[in-house]
């Protein structure tokens, strides 16, 4: 994008203050009167920094994970007008990520990278953009590491009810599953993550 | 090990985890290129309306020229191989019941088989896959193959229109394969152009959206909720003695590694 433009989106995101306090299904209804491009706005800077470090603790590889959560938000805003409230917003709007999330990794195993079978999560961490601050970056990695470890149905509970704090219920929702395999999943994925040496070892310093 | 490690731990990841969105910039460029798309996209028009050969804009690895010829020979071959066509296509005449719109098991081989095929000949650079009536036509797409070995997403779209409540008669019957989220855009022989977004949802029911412009550039929308195999009417209007529908029903196709 050129930087012009960005200076005009950003010039016109600062001008947008009616909207911050609404709540996100005020902001669909306000979108479905008037289409006014200030309530994508805000809601894109509300859901991208989830959208982001979610897809990225999934996906374990940051650049993909910035592509997947554009590609989520953008499939959002274009369904606003479809949102009908029968779940609430965040669990209709993950329920988008989730899926454009096993797009990719579907889309990852036919080209050869199966996540859960021999993923080089080491070569996936070194792919990262240099612009990460050093220290943190390594112990990202660590994390990374630890959470691609998971199988993909105990790291998507534990990222979305854990480290995301959405109910067990509305994982169960997103997983198409029960309560209880949310639950099991969850206990599962700490067990095996607080047996990393790596990630127990990060941890303490914290 | 306790509650209160538990907690620790949990509290200590979702410390790093949080700590992500911190990076403005990122958020800040990410925030810049969904508004910029989103504006772009204001018509979620992907695909062709004149002509559904299209190579994609960005698809720099696989030549237009080649890619042309190539479909003109898979189309030949995807004459011979379909016999799934649908038999309901150019049917002007009669009603049809739901119940037909249904795929057959013979069908839904039929078109795994040719997903494959096509997959194989054009090495993962399919993106979507269009029929109607005898005109077969597909999308090339290397950036974001969507055909490749993996559960792959078959609808048709049924659009019919009676008078006076007489029986309903199909004017035009549309089969998409596609990925499991897809946009799409195909012009009827009414006059209506059609956009849908479909996403096939975690019980493997499918959410489609769609927005049907008439001649007169006025836009509906609509939405429903499908289940597998079961034909569903999404949208319809009604003019002085006029009624039309638009019926959808979709199949998931097997990865070509069960089907081979």
């Amino acid at each position: 994008m050129y930087k012009s433009e960005l200076k005009r989106i950003q010039r016109e995101s600062q001008s947008v203050t009616g909207g911050q306090g609404l709540s996100d299904e005020q902001l669909v209804t306000e979108w479905n009167r008037n289409h006014d491009p200030s309530i994508a706005d805000i809601l894109a800077r509300r859901y991208l920094p989830q959208f982001w470090r979610t897809s990225r603790a999934l996906l374990g590889c940051p650049d993909l994970a910035e592509d997947v959560a554009q590609d989520a938000m953008v499939k959002l805003l274009h369904a606003l007008e479809r949102f009908d409230g029968r779940a609430a917003f965040r669990t209709w709007s993950y329920t988008i990520l989730i899926n454009t999330v096993r797009n990719e990794l579907r889309r990852q195993r036919t080209g050869g990278k199966h996540l859960e079978e021999g993923f080089d999560v080491a070569n996936s961490a070194r792919i990262a953009p240099v612009d990460e601050r050093l220290l943190t970056a390594e112990a990202r990695r660590v994390v990374d590491e630890a959470l691609q470890r998971l199988t993909e149905k105990q790291r998507s509970a534990f990222v979305l009810m854990v480290l995301e704090g959405l109910q067990a219920s509305e994982v169960a929702e997103l997983e198409g599953c029960s309560v209880d395999a949310v639950y099991q999943r969850v206990t599962d994925a700490r067990k095996l993550l607080r047996q990393d040496v790596s990630l127990n070892q990060l941890v303490q310093t914290k | 090990m306790n509650t209160n490690e538990n907690e620790d731990f949990d509290k200590a990841l979702r410390q790093w985890h949080h700590d992500l969105s911190d990076e403005g910039d990122r958020v800040e460029r990410m925030v810049g290129h969904v508004l910029s798309r989103t504006n772009s996209q204001s018509q979620p028009s992907v695909l062709p309306v004149q002509n559904p050969l299209l190579v994609d804009g960005g698809s720099h690895l696989f030549p237009r020229a080649v890619a042309v010829v190539a479909c003109g020979v898979c189309v030949v071959l995807a004459g011979l191989v379909l016999t799934f066509q649908f038999e309901m296509d150019t049917a002007t005449t009669s009603s049809v019941d739901f119940a037909q719109m249904k795929f057959s098991t013979n069908e839904i081989t039929q078109q795994e088989k040719l997903v494959c095929h096509l997959d194989e000949i054009f090495e993962h650079q399919v993106g979507t896959f269009y029929q109607s009536g005898e005109q077969v036509s597909f999308e090339m797409n290397s950036v974001s193959p969507v055909l490749a070995d993996r559960t792959c997403l078959s609808m048709r779209f049924v659009l019919q229109e009676r008078a006076s409540a007489g029986d309903w008669r199909t004017l035009q019957s549309t089969g998409v394969i596609t990925g499991r989220d897809a946009q799409i855009q195909f012009p009827s022989r009414d006059g209506l152009v059609i956009d849908s977004w479909s996403h096939v949802l975690p019980d493997d029911s499918l959410w489609i959206e769609v927005g049907i412009r008439d001649g007169n550039g006025q836009l509906t929308v609509a939405s429903v909720q499908c289940k597998l195999n079961e034909a569903k009417q999404v949208w319809a209007r009604h003019s002085q003695r006029q009624e039309q529908r638009l019926i959808v029903v979709f199949e998931l196709l097997r990865p070509c590694s069960e089907v081979i």
